[in-house]
């Protein structure tokens, strides 16, 4: 991965790309030079924490706020709610591009 | 709407003694909706028929006799990144366009349980990310003081809707300030409960461990009404709390002897529009009128609190956004051949730009090599200023601060600057990071009739010394409402 950034962007094209993958969001061109500028200034901001380290010392964490309740068998919502607002669905399942391709039977594909 | 009673208290007084009849109440607001939503662009979704069939249903009972709750008849409305069944829920996002949620908020369920009438569903900033309400994918909302200013955001629909008279209540959320901020902007009154005061069972999730559902109205008096409607615990939200006993604002009728505020001093130097100092400092003089102790405090410096902010909220979006895929709710990309092309083009073209740049901020906070260098020292930072504050509670009851650094800014004044927009929330963070409960205030006007805004913070369960406090400064007396 390329490391040559501007002053301004902080971030490479390349970054800005392989974050894109990671997060599955498809950006333009036109996007990717935006957000390339912007989110190099908001990190640059984000470099006033390291005052906060030096300047007030964390104490331990706390425990979890949340509380659980009783492990009782309720119901849920229904397959039907369930699928009512997928974009595509048969019924039973959702529906997507196939992920997994049938194998293959023997004299198949020859 | 003049002479109709211009509060939830007034309302509800004058159904109960009979005064007025739900239709003859209902019906102006659904006028003024008519008349005034599209230049305001409050309301995302209007429910004319429901609201009267609910208004109908509700004087049948009153005629019975029988008394629904201390909401009843209330005009509400409701952010639309909370959950009503059957009805569109859309979070200001293209992404969500046709969703219909199958399950009810349970803050909604109360609201309505109390006898509320919940109007219409509120425009916002995209999943509740922005500070103007002009990130919303269906339009911007406007300023009824103003409409060439924002009216703040993210709730800035909620705000709008009841500066515009289109409503007499809210519920809205904050993560950042989100209520508080629209609230300034618009003269109102709104309370960002302690996190886990209310169930946030229902709301569509942005940052969690900062995220509550939060009334809006336009005095203490209303906002604790709608406060003590919805709060308590729930089975539905394992953070939600039993905080003790209803918010009772009446018992505040005495002046605030005894109480001492802290005021972050240093927080008032560069940057803070002089209109907006001007009026905290007029507010400071009546808190001190009334009888309260003012007490300078040193806070730390809020830049840190909104470094740390922007990368927790933004690392909890990144994570609770992944679910919008393409494949279980919302539009889907058409002619793709495979899922990960499918999820990739759904959410390129679903998303916003201010929620993109957030999820690709979180995303390089939590990603391989930079987790602990942002991510888990924010944490860290987090529980620092946790207890810097906690330390500052030791010496006064509460704390005492502008709500905004200025007043509402002109439609597109900060669109072209992500950073600028993040510094609205400077100073209303704070209260996310640590938990507490806050209550945003109208102080008045300044010389060219927008409104300024102060918020009094802290401690955890201090909702009732909040609104009590705010009470004896409003004295049940809202802001008048603007011209239009």
């Amino acid at each position: 991965m390329s490391r040559e950034r501007s002053e301004d962007a902080p971030l490479s094209a390349e970054e800005i790309g392989h974050l894109c993958r990671l997060a599955r969001l498809d950006v333009t061109p036109e996007e990717r030079a935006a957000l390339r500028c912007d989110i190099g200034c908001i990190l640059a901001y984000m470099a006033c924490l390291d005052e906060v380290e030096t300047e007030i010392a964390p104490p331990d964490p706390p425990p979890p706020p949340s509380r659980l309740r009783e492990d009782e068998p309720r119901a849920g919502i229904s397959r039907e709610d369930a699928l009512r607002n997928a974009p595509a669905h048969d019924g039973k399942h959702f529906c997507v591009p196939a992920v997994v391709r049938r194998p293959l039977k023997r004299g198949e594909g020859t | 709407m003049r002479g109709a009673p211009g509060t939830v208290s007034a309302l509800t007084a004058a159904l109960r003694n009979g005064a007025l009849r739900l239709p003859e109440v209902i019906e102006p607001y659904l006028d003024r909706i008519r008349k005034r939503n599209d230049e305001l662009g409050a309301l995302l979704h209007v429910f004319d028929e429901g609201a009267r069939s609910r208004a109908r249903e509700l004087q049948r009972r009153l005629d019975a006799g029988d008394w629904p709750g201390p909401l009843t008849g209330v005009p509400v409305a409701v952010k639309d990144n909370i959950s009503l069944a059957g009805h569109p829920t859309t979070a200001g996002s293209r992404i969500l366009k046709g969703f219909r949620p199958v399950y009810t908020a349970t803050a909604v369920e109360r609201l309505e349980a109390s006898g509320a009438i919940v109007i219409g569903k509120a425009n916002l900033d995209e999943f509740a990310m922005g500070s103007s309400n002009e990130y919303s994918a269906y339009g911007a909302a406007r300023n009824p003081y103003d409409t060439g200013r924002v009216p703040g955001g993210s709730s800035g629909g909620c705000a709008a809707a009841i500066a515009g008279g289109l409503a007499l209540g809210a519920l809205g959320s904050d993560t950042g300030g989100s209520v508080r901020q629209p609230a300034a902007f618009c003269g109102l009154v709104a309370l960002k409960p302690q996190y886990g005061s209310v169930s946030r069972y229902g709301l569509i999730a942005f940052g969690s461990s900062l995220d509550q559902i939060a009334p809006m109205a336009r005095t203490a008096r209303d906002c604790a009404a709608l406060y003590n409607a919805i709060r308590g615990v729930d089975p539905h939200d394992a953070t939600s709390r039993e905080d003790g006993a209803p918010v009772d604002v009446e018992a505040w009728s005495q002046p605030p002897r005894d109480v001492r505020l802290g005021v972050p001093r240093s927080w008032l130097a560069a940057g803070l529009d002089a209109d907006v100092r001007a009026g905290f400092d007029r507010c400071c003089a009546r808190f001190a009128k009334l009888g309260a102790r003012l007490v300078d405090v040193a806070l730390p410096d809020p830049s840190w609190a909104v470094a740390t902010y922007h990368i927790l909220a933004n690392a909890e979006a990144s994570t609770n956004l992944a679910r919008y895929d393409g494949v279980r709710y919302g539009p889907r990309a058409a002619g793709v051949a495979s899922v990960d092309v499918l999820y990739a083009a759904t959410r390129g073209a679903g998303f916003g730009p201010e929620v993109k740049r957030r999820i690709l901020l979180g995303t390089y906070v939590l990603s391989a090599g930079y987790r602990a260098a942002y991510y888990a020292r924010a944490a860290r930072a987090r529980l620092a200023l946790r207890a810097a504050y906690a330390e500052v509670l030791q010496c006064v009851d509460a704390l005492l601060m502008p709500t905004t650094p200025t007043p509402a800014f002109r439609l597109g004044e900060k669109l072209g600057d992500p950073l600028a927009m993040y510094l609205c929330d400077v100073f209303t963070i704070g209260a996310n990071l640590t938990g507490w409960p806050a209550v945003a205030f109208p102080v008045g006007r300044n010389p060219a009739g927008l409104p300024l805004g102060a918020q009094l913070c802290g401690p955890l369960g201090g909702e009732d010394l909040l609104l009590g406090l705010v009470h004896r400064f409003d004295g049940g007396e809202p802001l008048p409402l603007p011209e239009g």
